[in-house]
């Protein structure tokens, strides 16, 4: 599976310079539910927040953000991978 | 460090767009010759269409304007000419990345126009070459307008895609393609009436508008402060 993490998160970085986000979005929590321990993720949020979201994040919006979905689901995952087969 | 990445990315963004613009031209020369005839009469007859319409409008806004400037109200002209260098369905927050910044005259709060008139939104970051603009679309922006019928004000909340919902007492009549228009003096298009909801035993109604303009394909902006 480590295999494809580079390919994947070049594809993601294009995908979200040029591509619509019903592409990108699915691609990116793809890659943080499959690859293990995918940081990359954290920062292709930011990125999605920070070319595309106003500034001046606050306290009351940060659960719109992406950055925070993508930290949340990867922090989510940790244990239940442990738990699952995988013959990554 | 937004406008750094920002700054970064946009040389990126241009030149998809010309790549893009020269790919459909390619596209084009392959077209059969049935469809673009076709296309052709449709097109002479959009041309006609809209040359009425702005020949109404002209004279309707060249109307206002004598009026405005009676009253020690200077209309409105110029701005800021912009493209877009991302918009909708790119951008997941209905906000628009243009290629006017800082360095261009570009002022935070700025408002936001189509070539053709009507208001989109308005500048919420500026950066040196570049801005973005949050469209008064974007899901829970609220923005004061009038319902043209009656001039009734009300608060239109953004729905995402360029739509607005706006909740008004049943009362109040609504007809689906009633105009929208910004509070100021000025009364720019801000969307057009497109469905209405209520159920009998409701107090109010929603009635769901959406923007006059395609945000999704959106290429040229004026700004003006």
């Amino acid at each position: 599976m480590n295999r494809y993490r580079i390919p994947l998160t070049i594809l993601i970085f294009l995908a979200i310079l040029f591509l619509p986000y019903w592409i990108y979005v699915p691609l990116l929590f793809a890659g943080v539910l499959v690859l293990p321990f995918f940081w990359e993720g954290i920062f292709f949020g930011l990125l999605i927040d920070t070319l595309y979201a106003e500034s001046g994040l606050l306290v009351s919006t940060i659960i719109y953000s992406f950055a925070f979905w993508a930290t949340l689901i990867l922090v989510m995952m940790i244990p239940v991978r442990k738990r699952l087969r995988t013959y990554a | 460090m937004d406008g750094v990445i920002i700054s970064a990315v946009s040389p990126l963004w241009r030149t998809e767009n010309a790549a893009t613009a020269r790919l459909s031209d390619i596209r084009d020369f392959f077209r059969f010759r049935s469809s673009l005839v076709e296309e052709n009469s449709m097109l002479k007859e959009r041309v006609a269409q809209l040359e009425l319409e702005a020949a109404s409008g002209a004279s309707v806004a060249g109307g206002e304007n004598f009026i405005l400037s009676s009253f020690g109200r200077q209309p409105e002209f110029g701005g800021i000419m912009t493209t877009v260098l991302v918009s909708p369905p790119q951008s997941p927050y209905d906000t628009l990345v243009i290629d006017a910044g800082e360095n261009d005259g570009m002022f935070l709060g700025s408002s936001v126009f189509m070539l053709e008139g009507p208001i989109l939104g308005v500048v919420s970051d500026v950066f040196p070459g570049s801005s973005k603009v949050r469209l008064f679309s974007a899901p829970g922006e609220k923005t004061r307008a009038l319902l043209e019928r009656y001039n009734i004000p009300v608060t239109i909340e953004g729905a995402g895609g360029g739509n607005f919902r706006i909740i008004v007492p049943r009362e109040v009549e609504v007809v689906v393609g009633d105009r929208i228009l910004s509070a100021d003096i000025f009364s720019h298009l801000l969307g057009v009436v497109g469905d209405i909801k209520m159920e009998p035993t409701d107090s109010f109604k929603e009635v769901l508008a959406k923007s006059p303009a395609n945000i999704f394909g959106i290429h040229f902006l004026v700004i003006r402060p």
